[in-house]
């Protein structure tokens, strides 16, 4: 059963993942290399050599399945509040549903 | 006819990270929810509403409720739980519903574990006015029960399987078969499995759950545990290839893992190969030609739709001695006392006289067990408010 690229965004979302280049990679760690790549950037702009953009630039995020948001900069809500560990029907239990025998 | 494999959908994160990559690779053809969990007003995450509604949608949901309370003597919320049963069927199309054969609801709990139900002529016409109220409830959806992993003794173990087949007698009812559950009778009771499958109304099955669990000890004995927290013990992909030879229509095989017991890559990998696993001997399976004749067994519920049966069970949907045993149990097994202590209790108490046959095949080691448990997942009107 395939699921809709929405759902699957949703999923990767609430897994803190997001799609770079096809690639499945966490969030956070493309924020780093996003930030990473900015720092050097603006460095060597400041320093005005050239050839100094052969770095792999974060637009790889075009690819992204949501393409009127980029990921890297601003992740989906939901990634940012991982889905609660704590049972949906009770308080205290991690789920109410099976396993009580 | 192909057998579909799924997950019991648990919206937990841990969940969530181990069944990714199934989901992901589009392996997972089914998904289970117990709708009535989060019928206490708990929100889900956006990602299993989600996925709630996108196999519903592809008509790959099944529903699996557990705060029905089948054989609760006393009427409990039953009618609540049926009027929200019928907004969930209006909100998202199930394939089939099902619950649990026994009991977790009596005198002043509001909810405790599953508990078997002594199989007399009123507990049965108990059973299936109930079933009939589901029934009037949600006409179009075919409801089924699964079998319970508990029983008090190797004879209320047999003679559970008899007492289903028994309920499950208007055209749309099913078995739910728990290979587990019949794993951890098997074991604790010393029966052969397939003398205990067999005991089933494996005609009625529809939908198989497979699942891991646990070892509890009481004095030197070890006990078998439907905990749903490890992986699946690998004796059970044998025996799912044994249930599958002698259940000609099943449709679905499902497996269940609690929320929250995934812990870590190596338990999130394990849940991965169970499933693979699970998927192997399903696919490795031949179906039988009989199982495309199923009409039979799984039907219209025309026959329930029509008002004369309801009637002629109008006024059994309770059965008051049994609640009055029910609550002596749940209060006793609530209790400090010993697993013996709760047994003579039990047996002397002359107001449940019509129960000591039963109760005096009760052993020791599985009341201990059923106290465990009720303290465990036990909760009180009074609890619950505080």
């Amino acid at each position: 059963m395939k699921l809709p690229v929405s759902t699957q965004d949703k999923l990767r979302a609430a897994l803190g993942l997001t799609l770079l280049c096809g690639m499945c990679m966490p969030i956070e760690e493309v924020q780093a290399k996003a930030k990473e790549t900015g720092k050097a950037n603006q460095s060597k702009e400041s320093a005005k050599k050239s050839g100094s953009n052969q770095e792999v630039k974060p637009d790889g995020a075009k690819s992204e399945t949501k393409p009127s948001k980029d990921p890297v900069a601003d992740p989906e809500p939901s990634a940012k509040a991982p889905p609660s560990a704590k049972a949906p029907g009770s308080g205290k239990d991690p789920c109410p549903a099976c396993g009580r025998g | 006819m192909t057998i579909l494999c799924g997950l019991a959908l648990m919206p937990t994160a841990d969940f969530l990270e181990a069944a990714y990559p199934l989901f992901e690779s589009s392996q997972v053809d089914l998904l289970e929810w117990s709708f009535d969990t989060i019928w206490n007003g708990a929100e889900l995450p956006d990602w299993a509403t989600d996925l709630i509604n996108f196999y519903a949608s592809q008509d790959r949901l099944l529903g699996h409720g557990v705060f029905f309370s089948l054989l609760s003597g006393q009427a409990m919320a039953h009618e609540q739980w049926l009027s929200n049963l019928s907004k969930e069927c209006g909100q998202y199309k199930y394939l089939h519903i099902s619950e649990h054969y026994g009991f977790s609801q009596a005198g002043s709990f509001v909810d405790s574990t599953q508990l078997p139900v002594p199989c007399t002529a009123s507990t049965v016409a108990l059973g299936l006015a109930r079933l009939q109220l589901v029934a009037r409830a949600v006409p179009e959806v075919n409801f089924g029960l699964e079998n319970l992993a508990f029983a008090f003794s190797a004879a209320d173990a047999l003679a559970q399987g008899p007492f289903l087949k028994k309920l499950l007698v208007m055209p749309g009812n099913f078995l739910v078969l728990d290979i587990h559950n019949l794993y951890c009778q098997s074991h604790n009771f010393k029966i052969d499995f397939e003398q205990l499958l067999l005991t089933y109304p494996l005609e009625l099955v529809r939908e198989i759950h497979l699942s891991g669990g646990s070892w509890s000890q009481y004095e030197n004995l070890a006990i078998r545990r439907d905990t749903h927290d490890d992986q699946v013990p690998e004796e059970l992909f044998q025996l799912l290839a044994l249930t599958l030879k002698f259940c000609p229509h099943v449709e679905s095989v499902i497996l269940e893992r609690l929320g929250g017991t995934i812990n870590g890559g190596a338990a999130a990998s394990n849940f991965r190969d169970d499933f693979s696993r699970l998927k192997a001997v399903v696919n490795s399976h031949d179906v039988p030609n009989n199982a495309l004749n199923n009409a039979l067994n799984y039907a219209s519920n025309d026959q329930v739709k029509a008002a004369g049966p309801l009637r002629k069970m109008r006024g059994l949907e309770q059965d008051l001695k049994l609640a009055l045993y029910q609550e002596r149990l749940l209060d006793l097994l609530n209790s400090e006392l010993s697993a013996k202590q709760i047994i003579d209790l039990l047996q002397d108490d002359s107001s449940l006289s019509i129960y000591r046959e039963y109760i005096g095949t009760f052993e020791p080691r599985m009341v201990d067990v059923a106290k465990q448990l009720v303290k465990r997942w036990g909760k009180t009107a009074a609890q619950l408010e505080s």
